[in-house]
This record gives C-alpha cells, sequence and structure tokens, in this order.
C-alpha cells in the first residue's frame, strides 16, 4: 500500500521528458529521488501530484486506487503531498491565512486551529512569517521552511519533498529534519526526498534510492552506499 | 447674510447646470428621474437590516445612526457626547451658522447636472459635528436605500471633525428592491488641524442604477483621511471622483477603491489630490476587476505644489474575462522641485501558475481563484483601527464571492 507508480510517461508539450517511471512509496518508507539536472525530478513529483501541463500515461495508484485521472486537489484531499520547488509567491494573502483555510478542513475550532499552526511555525522557526505575504521577498531557505510547513500541515499520507533541502543552511536544514522525523514518527507516512545534494542525509536515514537518467528510473536498495558512488563518481555509474 | 437668500443663490446657480453633463462618465438624461418617491411602508422597511449586512456591514445597533430610503429619513440618533448630528432640514433652522460656513464651500453647486440635481431635488442629508479634542472609536453608521423606480436620491451630507478629534464612518449604500434610480448625493467633510476621519463607504446596487455620488475633502494641518470605496454588485453606470485638498502643513491623504465591475456595468472611477501645503502626503490606490462585457476607467491624479510633499499613485487591475476592459489613467503634476511623485499601475490576469499552486494545497479551482482574487482587493493602510479593517476584510469576502 501506500503509492504506486507504474509505467509512468510523463510529457509536456509534446516532449517526453520521462519515458517509463516505476516507482513505489511504502508507508514508513524514507526514500530518495536523485538524478542529474534536467532530468526531469520535478516534472515527475508534478505529474504522480497531478500538475494538469503534464500529459501522463500510465498508472497511479494511491493506496491501490486509481488516481491517474483525478484532479490535483483531489489527490491532495486524499493524502498525497507534494512541496514546491520553486513556489510562486501570493499577493494580499498571509502565510497564516493561507495555514488556517487549509486547517479549517480538519478542524472547527478556531483555537485549535490557531494552536497547531503556531506549534509547527514555531518548531519550523516560521513565526515570524505568519504575518508575511506567502512566499513574497522569501530567501531561498525561507521558501523550503515555508513549504514545508505547508505540506505537513495537508497531514499527508505520502510526502513527495522536491529539493527540500537546496539552498539551506546546516542549523535550519537540522530543524526542517527533526520536524519530518517528528511527523514520520507519529503519522508514519511515506516519503521520497528529491536531492541534488545529499544534505537531509546528515539529518536522516533512507531506505532506498531511486535514480531518474535518460527518461528512466533505476533502484538501488543501499540507498547510503549508493548515494555515496554517485556523489565520488557521477550517475553514470548505474548505468 | 439671510440664510434662505444664501440657498435661493445656490439654486440659480443650479438650475442653469441642470444640464450640464459631468466632465467623465456615460451621460445621463436626469429629466426622466425626477421626484421624490413615495414614503416606503413599514412593511418594506423591514427588509433594510437584511440588505445592509449583504454589503457584510454589521447592523447592529450603534452609537450614532442614519438611514435613509429613498428621499425619506427613516432613522436618525447619535448617542455620543461632543457630537453633534443634525439633519440637513434641521440644520437650516438650527444652525445656520454651519450651513453659511460649510454648505457648498467644497464643491461647485454647478458643477454638473448631479450637483445641481442634489441642490435643487434632493432631500435628506445630515450634518455631523464632532467637538474638538473628541475621539469616537466606535464607528457611526449612514445607510442609504433606494426602493422607487425613476427618482434621484441625492442628499447632501457635511461632517467636520474638530481639531484633534477623530471619527470612524461607515456607509452602506444599496437597494431595497430591484429598481432603476439615480443616487447621487453630495458629502463635504472637513478636517480641522490634527482631526482625522476613516471613512468606509461600501456600495451594492442592481443592474439599472446609476450611481454618481460627488465628495470633496479639506484636510487642515496634520489632518488624515483615509478613505476606502468598496463597490461589487453591478450598477448600471458609476462614476465619482472624490476630490482631497491637503490645505495643511503636513496633512496625510489616504485614497483606496475596490471596484468589482460586472454584468455590462459602466465604470468611471478615480481620486485627485492637491498637494497644497508643505509636507503633505496623498496615496490614491485602486483594485480593479472587471468580469463578463463590464468596463472600468481608473483615473487618478495629484497635483503638487508645496515643498516636501509627496504623491504616489497605484492602480492595479485584473481582468476575468475577455470581453470586459480596464483603463488606467494615473496623472501626476508637480510645481516644485522638491516634491517626490510615483505611479505604478498593472494590469493583467490571474497567473494560472497561482492557482495550480493553491490546487496543490488541496484547494479547487474555483476556491483557489477566490484566495487569489481576495488577496489581490486588498488594500494595506497602517493607520487603519482593528474595527474598520474588519469592516473593510468583511466586505472584500462579500465582493469576492462567485467571480
Amino acid at each position: 500500500m501506500g503509492l504506486e507508480v507504474n509505467n509512468l510517461k510523463v510529457s509536456i508539450n509534446d516532449k517526453t521528458i520521462i519515458k517509463e517511471a516505476t516507482l513505489k512509496v511504502g508507508y514508513e518508507e524514507k526514500i530518495l529521488l536523485v538524478g542529474p539536472n534536467g532530468s526531469g525530478k520535478t516534472s515527475l513529483i508534478q505529474a504522480i501530484i497531478g500538475n494538469p501541463r503534464y500529459r501522463v500515461d500510465g498508472r497511479i495508484l494511491l493506496d491501490g486506487k486509481d488516481i491517474s485521472n483525478i484532479p490535483m486537489h483531489e489527490r491532495v484531499l486524499l493524502g498525497l503531498a507534494a512541496s514546491y520547488q520553486i513556489p510562486p509567491s501570493l499577493r494580499g494573502l498571509t502565510l497564516y491565512d493561507l495555514a488556517y483555510n487549509i486547517m479549517k478542513r480538519f478542524h472547527d475550532d478556531i483555537d485549535i486551529i490557531k494552536e497547531r499552526i503556531y506549534s509547527l511555525a514555531s518548531s519550523l522557526n516560521m513565526v515570524e512569517f505568519l504575518d508575511r505575504e506567502v512566499n513574497r521577498e522569501f530567501s531561498g531557505g525561507e521558501l523550503k521552511r515555508s513549504e514545508l510547513f505547508l505540506t505537513l500541515l495537508l497531514k499527508p499520507k505520502i510526502i513527495l519533498l522536491d529539493e527540500i533541502d537546496s539552498g539551506v543552511d546546516m542549523e535550519n536544514l537540522r530543524i526542517m529534519a527533526k520536524e519530518i522525523m517528528r511527523y514520520y514518527k507519529r503519522y508514519k507516512p511515506g516519503i521520497l526526498f528529491v536531492t541534488h545534494t545529499g544534505g537531509i542525509l546528515r539529518f536522516l536515514k533512507s531506505d532506498r534510492l531511486y535514480i531518474l537518467l535518460d527518461g528512466f528510473i533505476r533502484e538501488s536498495r543501499d540507498a547510503e552506499n549508493a548515494f555515496k558512488i554517485i556523489m565520488e563518481s557521477g550517475f553514470y555509474k548505474f548505468t | 447674510m439671510n440664510i434662505n437668500l444664501i440657498r435661493e443663490r445656490y439654486r440659480e446657480r443650479a438650475r442653469k447646470a441642470l444640464n450640464k453633463p459631468a466632465k467623465y462618465g456615460v451621460d445621463i438624461d436626469i429629466s426622466n428621474f425626477v421626484g421624490r418617491g413615495e414614503r416606503v411602508s413599514e412593511v418594506d422597511i423591514e427588509g433594510v437590516r437584511e440588505r445592509v449586512e449583504k454589503l457584510g456591514i454589521d447592523y447592529r445597533l450603534r452609537t450614532m445612526k442614519y438611514i435613509q430610503v429613498d428621499n425619506y429619513i427613516r432613522k436618525m440618533y447619535s448617542k455620543m457626547k461632543g457630537v453633534e448630528l443634525y439633519s440637513l432640514e434641521e440644520a437650516f433652522k438650527e444652525r445656520p451658522d454651519l450651513i453659511e460656513k460649510y454648505f457648498w464651500r467644497l464643491i461647485n453647486v454647478d458643477e454638473d447636472k448631479y450637483t445641481a440635481a442634489a441642490e435643487l431635488y434632493g432631500e435628506g442629508g445630515y450634518i455631523i459635528v464632532v467637538e474638538d479634542d473628541v475621539q469616537v472609536d466606535r464607528p457611526i453608521q449612514t445607510c442609504l436605500l433606494l426602493s422607487k423606480n425613476q427618482i434621484i436620491q441625492a442628499p447632501h451630507n457635511i461632517i467636520i471633525v474638530g481639531r484633534n478629534s477623530s471619527l470612524n464612518v461607515t456607509t452602506g449604500c444599496t437597494i431595497l428592491k430591484e429598481v432603476a434610480s439615480i443616487h447621487a448625493g453630495v458629502t463635504e467633510i472637513y478636517l480641522m488641524d490634527n482631526a482625522n476621519l476613516t471613512y468606509v463607504m461600501v456600495h451594492g446596487w442592481s443592474q439599472l442604477q446609476h450611481v454618481r455620488p460627488r465628495t470633496a475633502v479639506y484636510l487642515g494641518n496634520e489632518a488624515e483621511y483615509i478613505d476606502y470605496y468598496i463597490t461589487f454588485s453591478p450598477s448600471k453606470t458609476l462614476q465619482m471622483n472624490p476630490v482631497v485638498y491637503l490645505d495643511g502643513d503636513g496633512a496625510t491623504a489616504y485614497l483606496s477603491s475596490i471596484i468589482v465591475a460586472r454584468g455590462m456595468e459602466d465604470v468611471d472611477i478615480g481620486g485627485t489630490a492637491y498637494l497644497n501645503k508643505r509636507n503633505t502626503k496623498a496615496e490614491i490606490l485602486s483594485r480593479v476587476i472587471a468580469k463578463d462585457g463590464s468596463r472600468v476607467v481608473s483615473r487618478s491624479k495629484i497635483v503638487g505644489s508645496a515643498e516636501g510633499s509627496s504623491g504616489h499613485i497605484e492602480c492595479d487591475g485584473l481582468l476575468l474575462s475577455n470581453d470586459s476592459e480596464i483603463v488606467t489613467i494615473p496623472e501626476l503634476i508637480a510645481k516644485h522641485n522638491n516634491i517626490r511623485l510615483t505611479h505604478e499601475a498593472s494590469i493583467g490576469r490571474i497567473a494560472e501558475e497561482q492557482i495550480l499552486y493553491l490546487m496543490s494545497k488541496g484547494f479547487n479551482e474555483d476556491e483557489a481563484k477566490e484566495i487569489i482574487v481576495r488577496g489581490f482587493m486588498k488594500i494595506d493602510i497602517p493607520d487603519l483601527s482593528g474595527e474598520m479593517r474588519k469592516t473593510i476584510e468583511q466586505a472584500i469576502i462579500v465582493a469576492s464571492r462567485g467571480l
């Protein structure tokens, strides 16, 4: 159970980016997805979450249910969530208001909502951003924290984190990893980390690793070792 | 001078201007609209509260209220110390001094056919006088409703805020029934030294309505004026251009308008500020949303003629359909070299990227659009009090529904 992607082909504007991808993210799994720049990692994440700009063939299953034809927001309500690598800014909308609108789905009590928002924001060092417009004039690291904050508020069962560790300093990376692990222990989700630098690996262990290369996916069961080899010798060591 | 003689002189000038079109906006043949309508029955009056609350305005008991339906005053009371309230009619009898000093002093009676009609056919209107050194925190409420066809509703209002005093006014103007009438009306506002006024107007009309309010504001030294105009249900035509005269050193004015144009509405809206004294500051801020076959012209003008003054115009437009149109006309005039005048304008549509982003947070497309539109409408003014901020937020929520 969890997320299953079978023989997925992803195209945008008639250009095929991913020829065939098959992957699984089970509950209580922490998985890495790596690949060179432009290999299509973000496209794959966006295709799985249901961004309509991507044309998708193949099947995406969440807990055995085929979700490949349902709209993005419904996939999110079913428990699938993806963070944005570069989220757009939203004018006139504070981070608090967006968080509030999300939390309204789970709670009626304003005090509870407020408490949850402040408690998560405080763990992620985001309290001072709650009154700011969403993503507006946020630094690179702040964008990542804001995305993680909103993604965790969605209470997802399967989490796709797109380069959540890029451009984040060590201290904040530690804070983020701690919060991810707290969520992981409490809710036992499946998590897929897209990473370039492997920064997040300093603070948590991963179970498996997928490499996206030339439109295809390969899997390694020894994530730590595989990542080390990639860092030293490059992606094509695995072809 | 005898007060009746003064009035007769104004009326003489008004009669000559009865056919004079306004400078901007669609010209209307007002001869079809003369007449005061009949007194509204008590049954109809029941709907007032409901209608006003539909604008997002809290109708509960206020310390001061003025309600006019068509051309009849339905309710008028003030329970506040230091604040006097008169109907215009009463003021003519009891306070000729106020009339002489403040009546038609900021707006020319022969400015156009609507000011002329207000003088000749208009009825109702109030004079609010806040004494010196009085802080009125609770907003006072005025409501104007229309229930009859083919009439002109044109009260003449005067607000005087004394030195070191402050006042908040919420005005709701709407219809009691679907009617085709003209809502005009004159409002002259005087802010003495160090006085401040926040004036929030929320308008909701029918598709047959013509709307032509005329407003002008005088500001003394260090006075501050904050004005919010929000309109969201379609009228047929709407034209207004409030003018503020910053006639005291260090005076500040913010003119903000949030316009949602729907149906086949024709809107011509603007604001004008004269920076006549040193270190004055004016900002004219507008957010225009146009949908269906509506057309909106948003014009703003700041004239700076005194040292150290500054002005800023910001007009942003959002087109929600292909058959609507937005025109922005910012105008800056500087007559001194130590003046800073700026403007920025933009017109666009909702960015797809933002919709998708919100959908990735679990909102459906309509919810996402509503969140984006609501954010677009927000105009932040630092000095706004908590209660007035709430009134505006509530009006924006109502305004962004179903776009």
